[in-house]
């Protein structure tokens, strides 16, 4: 493809094994990129993957990094330094007495990543090692109460005497966490002020100082300590690779700011951005993406359902917000930053199948065959049967292969494992026990689906259900089979529509804050007022610190869109809802009413009218602020229908397992498929990438847009 | 025409009686011959179901323990009361919950109240169901054309119920009557909606009622999606194949559950022993709970608690639908953790434990607060099960005994100006067992709970207002051995200033905790410190370094030797309930894993690291390890090789030198036992235990050959 | 056989090794207890045990850690330690042949009064081999509690 229209924005994903890149032109074309990726060096394998996609457009290289707008970047650096346990070293001065904090990680994080029956089954439940190591800990006397105030003044000497210690044993890095300090810095900031100076009369002033009032300043010390710690311990390396990287791209001629993704959603420049923010990138281009194709339809309330080779993740656009997870756990650290939240359960193509010896129940997952040794018929080694080599099986998958034959399926391998190791043994045929397969696995994905919509309190009927990822137009309806939703919708382009999502991406930040209100059952005006009080007061502080950011990264106070939050919840609860505020600040009693109203009416839609407690009054611990900034977006282009026949695009029919038994089934090219057109199932649609498979009751109909709608008879 | 229907009662009668005398639950299994796939799909979906109302009912509640610590469950029941399935969380009441619906059903509920769709039971009996009046279950029946086709319940553990001492586990109770509000299989909703005046009966009954209130809202939530969800299922696949494949559900349970023993187990008799004891005055009495645990070669699991103590007027003691939960969470915990959890495991399972003894009480007045020999029951099960895995060469499986946790309750008003009560739950994650691999983790774990999760210092100081001095790995706590146990928490708090507070504790009699498997020691034994009229505000306006750790290796803990104060110190840690001035320091452990094999053996490496992390010290590391340990002159921690060498043969030479013969060993002790030179604890426990069972008096006369009806003096 | 599965079965036999021995890394160790209990571990492990211990007595069951059920060439099927030592007869109680020492609760050597539970309500009954010294149980029990008989086999397969 040459393309005479300018490419804009270009987003790449740098995966653990991959690096996925992605381009789109002025006219809405799109190509895409994929190399590996090069941990030591990212810079190269982000480079090789560009050139994959710059010259698909037939571009030479200026032209290509000139011409575009945004360079959008998301990568798992943060991710794979905690994991791998490779990063700075820090030491940390923490409230005395809380010396262990990390080492005993409040048990949960010993048990928090593991499945089910491994969380009932504690001989299996591992410490994780510390980031860091305790003798590198000092703790400080101090201490601030629970409601802001000093009840231990700040003993200067200590921190002077831990630092000169600390640095004497290598620390490249401190950080400050001290109980309750996100009610009253003080302690925290002076101490930074007496770090500081120490470290510059020793002679290290290159050494940075991290608090966690300033990095996570929420309500839980753990938390609060993890996600400054990961800042100290994985941020310098990864902020200087993106700095490399940013040089690299305007060596060639790009003229804007390199646009790291943020795990809430939203792109920030590379030079304002903090590690922690962009720990989780992965898994956020699919819900931006859900979003901005919800805009482009006019549908507030989304599902995005990503089927891979070992997870299915699934998120929930609701009246246009993206849930967010203010508890995230990364690589089992529990934290406290608002990450996107994205439901993983294990069930994907990979995910593989087997008898229970105890009692012969069949049992599909969590475990997964992965890329290696994969499935069986992929012949590099997987040994046991799993969702692919069923879909393969009962003849969903072109045995000639995928990406256009360039992975070949070993069919009589698949069929072989399948019979040995689960037909035989529940005395099924072949085809049903594959058949049994997809069942449990799409039934456990349909649960997954419907239990995230009941638990945000939300009707399905209310929502339109996006699948996309390498499995997810196999199986989608599979997991979508009766439910009452709104509409289901996949895409030729699903194995890829992470980066096209992440591509959409509007610039954002998110800032939480906690204050200290607790509104009584019967409130009057005065008492309203005063709560309302403190928290404009906070609302104002974050406000003043987002339009300074963005300010920083070009843009003027109107460009600025901000939304208010607050945190509510019924007298000590321990759980909050994100309320939007109606207002944007409180400045009379009927102000914070409003908001109360509003999370009253959020509480019975999430959870049941019975669950409503107000006798219980109110607590608002914390409130947060949104502040986002349009980007330029890929256009969508809008093609004319073309009516509803099909069988341009048909090029075979093959026998396909359906309902008990063989029948032939036509087979489509998708890229074939025009708009308007419309597929009834039994069939089967490929792409190089994917393969949708339309069962019986089903039909596919392809939209203005090239988005194929699945419908139901 | 309308049809004569059975009564509950009489199919309840039915299915035991079908049990009795088949001893299976369902005789074939069809639907999962004839297709498993579709038998799977289904559970899929229920346990799902559960699992996410679970979820929902953990963001509603206001409870710490269940928000923080997840003590929370759902449960499916078929309409007899046996569980088909169950979510995550608290498995000790995969059959507390099924006690309550058929108490219900047995007491003529059916007639007498009526059960319609919309009603639900409140109950937190725990001669009924549940396992203390902290375990509040909420049950709701549902119906399909008119017919009561199955139960649907939620149980939370509650923090305060309006005890006699705040908290609702106070360790001084003598009756039930203290424990608070106990409200037995109670309608407290109807058309799904609770009644206005329950809220007010606990809102007035109790310290502090939101937690209360809140979890019942949770537990309303919970069982109301299960329920649309389950008759959504229900209409889907028919009545008929519903009823039929909840049945089959836990036969195929409690078939898994044979051949789990089967495979995992080696067949023979196991013995092992685990105490608690009463340390009210006057009452003083140490406690045994003796198990025998029998595996048959068909994979048939007897266990028998022949030996416990009486039931008294003490709340060391258990129900015995409590007894049962704890056991069964062992169970499932250590062996049939991959099973399906419901009715089936516990149909496969033969269990004695007396009637009239301390877990099983013949009179209901009794309190029945903290459990005592049921945990210890439950300990002594996990020893003996390990053994069999042991000697099945399962060693992954083996482990000491887990901690006993304990932990305390405080009342008053707090910095909101709010009345509260409530027990500082971090005790969830205390010492892990030491295994036959490795050292058991650091508060991370408890029994009662696998999710070990102590919350955050700060969400708890938001609940009770007591301030953290210090929130510590508990230096030495765990058991030492080869592979040491899990140290708790210790914690050391102050009451601060413009706070009005009673603190108590609940936790054992003053002996070691817990036991040690195959060489190990004990974990160490619980100890409360109180110092009143402390120096505190003193030291803190001139600003030194307030105390704050236990130290290593020490008499007395390294605070107590930096604060002047009225210091008491309660060895065990029961301690009733008194109020305390500002700037009282008390001082509390959360409770400790046992120790695996003998401590020569440990390997030096995992001392260093225990130095290194400051959680032992030399001195431990050459008396218990005989391991030398060395400092250079940066303070990296190493051992020098021969010197531990020589040490440990030295270790080994002294212990030839001082053990005796078992022959010799028993001849002075038995002289000990005619004579009636018994410390008063144990002494009172002789008696009372040669008194209600003559089988473990024969025993007990055989083992020191004593004359036939011997009888320990008074 | 074939070569894949001999070199499987080697590896499996390596790990249980380990395993046996506490050397076997964690993660290894996870993988081995997820696995399904096929119930025949116990005859790869009297394999390994019987290669470990220094005698040629056939070993019937591992009774614990350093202790073994044998049956000798003369037929009688005994409690035997690692290091050699014999115990008599497997249906009594090894425990009345080993060594008994009663330490005191808080002693300051094994622990500290701060650590220790109350001599009036508990002891610590430690039985070491006659032999090889070592620390083969400890019981935390009352002044007068008979010894607990921890594990009678059953062997008559």
């Amino acid at each position: 493809m040459v393309t005479h229209s300018r490419p804009v924005v270009c987003y790449s994903d740098v995966g653990g094994t991959f690096t996925d890149c992605f381009v789109v032109t002025e006219s809405g074309e799109f190509a895409l990129g994929k190399s590996p990726t090069t941990p030591e060096d990212i810079a190269s394998g982000f480079m090789s993957a560009l050139d994959m996609a710059r010259e698909a457009l037939g571009l030479e290289q200026r032209e290509f990094l000139e011409g575009l707008e945004v360079v959008g970047y998301g990568a798992t650096t943060v991710l794979n330094s905690v994991l791998t346990r490779k990063g700075g070293k820090p030491g940390l001065l923490i409230t005395r007495g809380f010396e262990d904090l990390l080492l005993m990680e409040r048990g949960k994080q010993s048990w928090v990543q593991l499945t089910r029956i491994d969380r009932i089954h504690p001989v299996v439940h591992r410490h994780q090692p510390p980031l860091i190591q305790r003798n590198w800990v000092r703790g400080i006397s101090e201490r601030v109460d629970s409601l802001g105030n000093e009840i231990i003044p700040l003993r200067e000497e200590d921190v002077r005497e831990s630092v000169r210690d600390l640095v004497k044993l290598g620390v490249d890095s401190i950080v400050v966490v001290y109980l309750w300090s996100f009610l009253d810095d003080s302690h925290e900031q002076r101490t930074k002020e007496i770090v500081l100076k120490e470290l510059d009369a020793l002679g290290v002033s290159e050494i940075p100082c991290f608090l966690s009032s300033e990095v996570s300043p929420t309500l839980r010390e753990l938390p609060r300590a993890n996600g400054t710690v990961i800042e100290a311990f994985s941020g310098p390396s990864t902020l200087r690779a993106l700095e490399r990287l940013e040089s690299d791209l305007k060596a060639g001629g790009f003229t804007g700011d390199l646009q790291v993704m943020q795990s809430a959603g939203g792109l920030a420049p590379a030079r304002h951005v903090r590690a922690i923010d962009t720990a989780m990138s992965g898994p956020v281009g699919g819900l931006v993406g859900t979003r901005t194709l919800g805009e482009l339809y006019g549908f507030e309330s989304l599902i995005s359902t990503d089927v891979g080779g070992t997870s299915f993740d699934v998120g929930l656009v609701s009246n246009g917000f993206i849930g967010i997870d203010r508890e995230p756990v990364l690589a089992g650290l529990l934290l406290s930053l608002p990450m996107m939240d994205v439901h993983s359960v294990g069930a994907g193509g990979g995910t593989i199948s087997r008898i229970d010896e105890l009692s012969g129940r069949l049992v599909v997952g969590p475990e997964s065959a992965g890329s290696r040794p994969g499935p069986v018929c992929y012949g590099t080694g997987g040994t046991e049967p799993t969702v692919t080599d069923a879909d393969l099986v009962l003849g969903y998958l072109n045995p000639r292969g995928l990406l256009n034959g360039k992975v070949s399926l070993d069919v009589l391998a698949a069929r072989e494992a399948i019979r040995i190791k689960i037909a035989e043994p529940l005395g099924l045929s072949l085809e049903d026990a594959a058949d049994g397969i997809r069942r449990v696995i799409d039934a456990r994905m349909r649960e997954t689906v419907t239990g995230l919509v009941s638990l945000r309190g939300s009707r399905l009927d209310d929502y339109v259900l996006l699948a996309f990822g390498g499995a997810g137009p196999g199986h989608v309806c599979g997991y979508t089979e009766n439910l009452p939703l709104k509409g289901v919708l996949t895409f030729p382009y699903a194995a890829a529509f992470s980066a096209f999502g992440a591509s959409t991406a509007d610039y954002e930040h998110h800032y939480n804050r906690a204050v200290n209100v607790v509104v009584s059952p019967n409130a009057d005006d005065e008492e309203l007022l005063v709560a309302g009080k403190r928290i404009s007061a906070a609302w104002e502080r974050l406000e003043e610190q987002a339009i300074e950011q963005m300010a920083l990264e070009g843009f003027d106070r109107e460009s600025v869109m901000i939304k208010p939050l607050a945190m509510v919840r019924y007298g000590r609860q321990l759980n909050d809802l994100i309320t939007p505020s109606p207002v944007v600040r409180c400045r009379t009693a009927d102000d914070l009413r409003s908001v109360i109203a509003a999370f009253e009416e959020l509480y019975a839609r999430v959870f049941a009218k019975g669950a409503q407690f107000p006798q219980a009054g109110y607590e608002i611990f914390e409130v947060g602020l949104v502040a986002a900034a349009r980007k330029v977006k890929p256009g969508f282009v809008r093609r004319p229908l073309e009516g509803d026949d099909a069988s341009a695009a048909l090029y075979e029919s093959r026998p396909a397992y359906w309902n008990g038994e063989w029948s032939p089934t036509p087979r489509y090219r998708w890229e074939a498929l025009r708009p308007g057109n419309i597929v009834q199932g039994p069939a089967v649609i490929e792409a190089p990438t994917t393969t949708l498979v339309l069962t019986p009751n089903r039909s596919a109909t392809i939209d203005e847009y090239l988005s194929v709608w699945i419908g139901q008879q | 025409m309308t049809m004569a229907r059975r009564s509950l009662k009489d199919r309840l009668i039915e299915s035991e009686e079908l049990f009795r005398d088949t001893g299976v639950y369902e005789s074939e299994l069809t639907v999962k011959e004839s297709d498993p796939v579709t038998f799977e799909v289904l559970f899929t979906r229920l346990l799902q179901t559960l699992t996410n109302a679970r979820e929902v009912a953990l963001s509603i509640s206001a409870s710490p323990s269940t928000r923080e610590q997840g003590e929370i469950i759902f449960g499916l029941f078929t309409a007899e009361g046996d569980a088909v399935c169950l979510s995550t969380g608290l498995m000790i009441h995969v059959h507390t919950m099924s006690r309550a619906i058929k108490w219900m059903i047995n007491n003529d509920y059916e007639t007498k109240m009526g059960f319609r769709e919309g009603d639900y039971f409140f109950n937190n009996d725990s001669f009924i169901g549940g396992g203390h009046p902290s375990d509040q279950m909420l049950m709701t029946p549902f119906f399909v054309d008119g017919e009561l086709e199955g139960w649907i319940g939620g149980l939370t553990h509650v923090t305060e119920t309006g005890a006699v001492e705040p908290g609702a586990m106070g360790s001084s109770f003598t009756s039930r009557f203290a424990e608070g509000l106990i409200l037995p299989c109670m309608r407290i909703a109807a058309d799904d909606e609770l009644f206005y005046d329950f809220d007010v009966l606990v809102d007035r009954g109790v310290r502090s009622s939101i937690s209360w209130l809140a979890d019942n809202r949770a537990k309303l939530t919970g069982n109301l999606i299960i329920r649309e969800k389950v008759k959504e299922l229900l209409g889907e696949v028919g009545l008929d194949m519903y009823r039929k494949v909840c049945r089959e559900y836990i036969e195929d349970t409690r078939r898994a559950t044979h051949e789990k023993v089967r495979r995992s187990l080696f067949p023979g008799r196991y013995r092992e022993v685990a105490w608690r004891g009463v340390t009210i005055k006057n009452l003083e009495r140490l406690m045994h709970s003796p198990c025998e645990l029998v595996v048959s070669r068909e994979g048939r699991l007897s266990l028998s608690f022949e030996g416990l103590p009486s039931a008294q007027r003490q709340p060391f003691q258990a129900t015995l639908p409590l007894f049962e939960g704890m056991l069964f969470n062992g169970l499932i915990q250590n062996i049939f953790y991959d099973l399906r959890y419901n009715d089936g495991t516990f149909l496969a399972i033969d269990l004695h434990v007396p009637y009239g003894s301390a877990c099983n009480p013949d009179n209901i007045q009794l309190p029945t607060t903290l459990w005592g020999p049921a945990y210890g029951g439950m300990q002594a099960c996990a020893q003996a099960v390990s053994r069999a895995y042991f000697a099945k060469g399962y060693r992954e499986e083996v482990h000491a005994s887990g901690p006993l946790t304990s932990g305390n309750l405080a009342g008053g008003k707090d910095q909101y100006g709010r009345h509260f009560g409530s027990q500082c739950f971090e005790f969830a994650s205390s010492g892990m067992y030491a295994t036959s691999f490795m050292d058991g983790l650091d508060t991370a774990f408890s029994d009662f709970n696998a999710e070990g999760d102590m919350g955050d210092a700060e969400i708890w100081e938001q609940q009770m207002p007591q301030v953290w001095l210090a929130r510590e790995i508990r230096k030495d706590g765990g058991g030492f051995g080869k592979f040491r146990g899990g140290n708790g928490i210790h914690s050391l708090y102050m009451i601060p200033e413009g706070i009005e507070m009673e603190i108590g504790a609940f936790g054992s009699p003053p002996i070691f905790s817990t036991a040690g498997l195959m060489g190990g020691y004990p974990a160490a034994a619980l100890r409360v410190w109180i110092g009143r009229g402390t120096d505190v505000q003193a030291q803190i306006e001139a600003g030194t370094p307030l105390p704050n750790t236990e130290g290593f290796d020490r008499s007395v803990p390294e605070f107590v030797d930096q604060v002047s104060a009225e210091w008491s110190c309660v060895l065990g840690q029961n301690v009733p309930t008194s109020s305390l001035e500002p700037y009282s320091l008390f001082s509390v452990v959360s409770g400790d894993g046992g120790g695996y094999g003998d401590p020569l053996l440990r390997a030096p490496i995992d001392i260093i690291r225990d130095v290194e992390n400051g959680l032992s010290g030399v001195r431990v590391a050459a008396d218990v390890y005989g391991v030398v340990v060395t400092k250079d002159a940066r303070g990296n921690v190493g051992y020098d090789k021969e010197a531990t060498d020589s040490l440990r043969a030295q270790h080994r030479r002294e212990r030839l030198h001082r053990g005796v013969p078992a022959a010799e060993y028993k001849r002075i002790q038995r002289e000990r036992v005619m004579a009636g030179d018994i410390p008063a604890p144990a002494r009172a426990m002789y008696r009372d235990v040669m008194e209600i069972s003559p089988i473990w008096a024969d025993e007990f006369r055989t083992f020191w050959n004593l004359p036939e009806g011997f009888e320990v003096a008074e | 056989m074939t070569m894949s599965n001999q070199n499987s079965d080697d590896a499996k036999l390596n790990s249980i090794r380990e395993l046996i021995e506490g050397i076997l890394p964690l993660d290894q160790l996870a993988t081995l207890q997820r696995e399904m209990k096929t119930g025949d571990r116990v005859q790869i492990v009297l394999a390994i045990e019987q290669d470990r211990v220094p005698w040629s007595d056939r070993i019937l069951v591992p009774l614990q850690e350093n202790l073994y059920v044998v049956e000798r060439d003369d037929g009688a099927r005994v409690v035997k330690c690692f290091c050699g030592h014999e115990f008599g007869d497997y249906r009594l109680n090894w425990k009345e042949e080993a060594l008994v020492f009663e330490r005191h609760p808080q002693d300051g050597i094994v622990f500290q009064p701060n650590k220790g539970a109350d001599p009036v309500w508990q002891l610590l009954r430690e039985f070491y081999c006659p032999n090889c010294a070592t620390q083969l149980d400890v019981e935390p029990v009352p002044v007068g509690y008979p010894f607990v008989f921890n594990f009678l086999p059953d062997l008559e397969f």
